[in-house]
């Protein structure tokens, strides 16, 4: 079922090159598509400072979630279009189709990786102390790669048949941003929808980042509930792939 | 091996292009097909041994490239069996994945790697690709710079180099000036004599004859036997 995973070698191929031709070797390109959230960011603090003023470095707490959501918003939205972007590939050569959209997620997750990177610079000079919880932030980055990764096999392989889910999923990624504890904090959620709140599982890996970038915190609990979410949707994901891909080399 | 026993192939051909959810819903809704059927292929019985080479010919549209793509996995029959043992190389069509961006050395990696090549075999080959392809001076150029006839030539040289157990290879046996022709073809044959296991589909009987076991023809969805 996972057996493309073993081919490292095309996996590395592909994801190195998709990397490659998107900065283009500019180190400009890299300071272009980091402007945006930025932007947002300050934007978002002005309107929102007021409001939660019991937040501790409200700034710092909002930033991080842009920049941990953002991935997925960037990731999904680009990644849902993996397969009919290369059906060149898909129409022409036997590779395993599961490899377009795990190359693009990958090459998204390394670019995320490096953003939140450069927030722990920021962090710093606003004074907080980062401690040794920070070495969990790969393993966490890792949870939630897979988690996109899994929505980005659903979403591609519809992307075949309904050509605009793109529209659809812009909204719905605007939805996912206002349920995710971003611009505000999670404790003004009425208790009693609580339950239903943390379905989301992109609150679980905002929360985490920020318990390791922000306070020096890794909580166990939740990392292994956000883990158990992503192999999930990897796997429902996998299903509906494998299920919708037999015609695509007809449709495309 | 490559075995194939009753495989039909049925084609749904959009009198209206239907691709939205939008779109779906209304035909769902108001209960309109919006295509109409035809079998490409209809019980096709073919059997290949291990080392033959087999070409197939056929007017166009005769479902050629269909079967090709049936034995190379990309689409699956609608009915009957399809049974391939070995590693696949499917040459469908040349340069797939080349990259005008980057460089023809770059391209020769992503292109290997697609055709299934590992890394230490592309790093190994490249040496042979380039001789091959007469582009030895030419590695670093950006490929949007290449002619038309430097970038077939490169595709195949690195297409070619992959050392299939099983090479498909879809009209594009020759390519290049009259000189380059003739050297792709002796590698075929080279191929050939090394004991890989070939399909070959092309309109030129005359090629087919040079490198082929056994001719078959291909006419409405429907296979022939040919001598050679």
């Amino acid at each position: 079922m996972f057996g493309y995973l073993r081919q490292k070698d095309v996996v590395i191929t592909l994801t190195k090159y998709e990397f490659k031709l998107r900065y283009r070797g500019s180190i400009f390109g890299v300071a272009w598509s980091l402007l945006a959230p930025f932007l947002l960011a300050v934007v978002l603090y002005m309107v929102f400072r007021n409001l939660f003023e019991m937040v501790e470095n409200f700034a710092l707490y909002m930033l991080v979630g842009i920049f941990v959501f953002r991935f997925f918003s960037i990731a999904t939205s680009v990644g849902m279009h993996s397969i009919i972007n290369k059906s060149y590939i898909v129409t022409k050569t036997n590779l395993r189709r599961e490899i377009m959209p795990l190359t693009t997620t990958l090459s998204y997750s390394i670019s995320s990786f490096l953003e939140i990177m450069i927030l722990l610079p920021i962090i710093l000079f606003f004074g907080v102390k980062i401690g040794p919880s920070i070495l969990m932030l790969p393993f966490v980055h890792i949870s939630y790669l897979i988690f996109v990764f899994g929505v980005n096999l659903i979403l591609s392989a519809l992307m075949v048949y309904f050509r605009d889910l793109n529209q659809i999923w812009e909204v719905i990624v605007n939805i996912f941003f206002f349920l995710s504890p971003i611009v505000y904090p999670k404790s003004i959620v009425p208790t009693n929808l609580l339950s239903l709140y943390m379905l989301n599982p992109i609150t679980n890996f905002i929360e985490l980042y920020r318990g390791i970038m922000l306070r020096n915190e890794f909580y166990v609990e939740e990392y292994l509930i956000a883990t158990l979410i992503s192999i999930i949707t990897l796997f429902i994901g996998q299903i509906v792939f494998s299920r919708m891909q037999r015609r695509f080399g007809e449709v495309l | 091996m490559i075995r194939l026993e009753n495989v039909s192939k049925k084609f749904r051909m959009p009198s209206e292009k239907r691709c939205t959810l939008f779109e779906e819903i209304v035909s769902f809704i108001t209960g309109k097909r919006g295509y109409v059927e035809f079998w490409v292929l209809k019980n096709v019985n073919l059997s290949i041994r291990k080392g033959e080479v087999v070409g197939i010919t056929g007017p166009n549209g005769s479902g050629k490239s269909t079967l090709l793509k049936i034995i190379a996995g990309v689409i699956y029959p609608d009915e009957g069996r399809v049974e391939v043992l070995g590693k696949i190389t499917p040459i469908l069509e040349l340069g797939i994945g080349f990259n005008p961006e980057l460089t023809a050395l770059e391209n020769v990696r992503l292109y290997g790697a697609l055709m299934g090549m590992s890394r230490k075999d592309i790093e190994r080959k490249i040496e042979e690709i380039f001789r091959f392809a007469e582009l030895e001076k030419f590695r670093k150029m950006k490929l949007k710079n290449y002619s038309s006839g430097m970038y077939a030539r490169l595709a195949f040289a690195t297409a070619i180099a992959t050392e299939p157990e099983i090479l498909l290879i879809d009209e594009v046996l020759a390519v290049g000036d009259t000189s380059f022709q003739k050297k792709c073809i002796a590698k075929i044959k080279e191929l050939k004599n090394n004991g890989t296991t070939m399909v070959v589909v092309s309109h030129s009987i005359d090629l087919l004859k040079e490198v082929c076991d056994k001719i078959y023809l291909l006419r409405d969805g429907r296979i022939y036997s040919e001598s050679s």
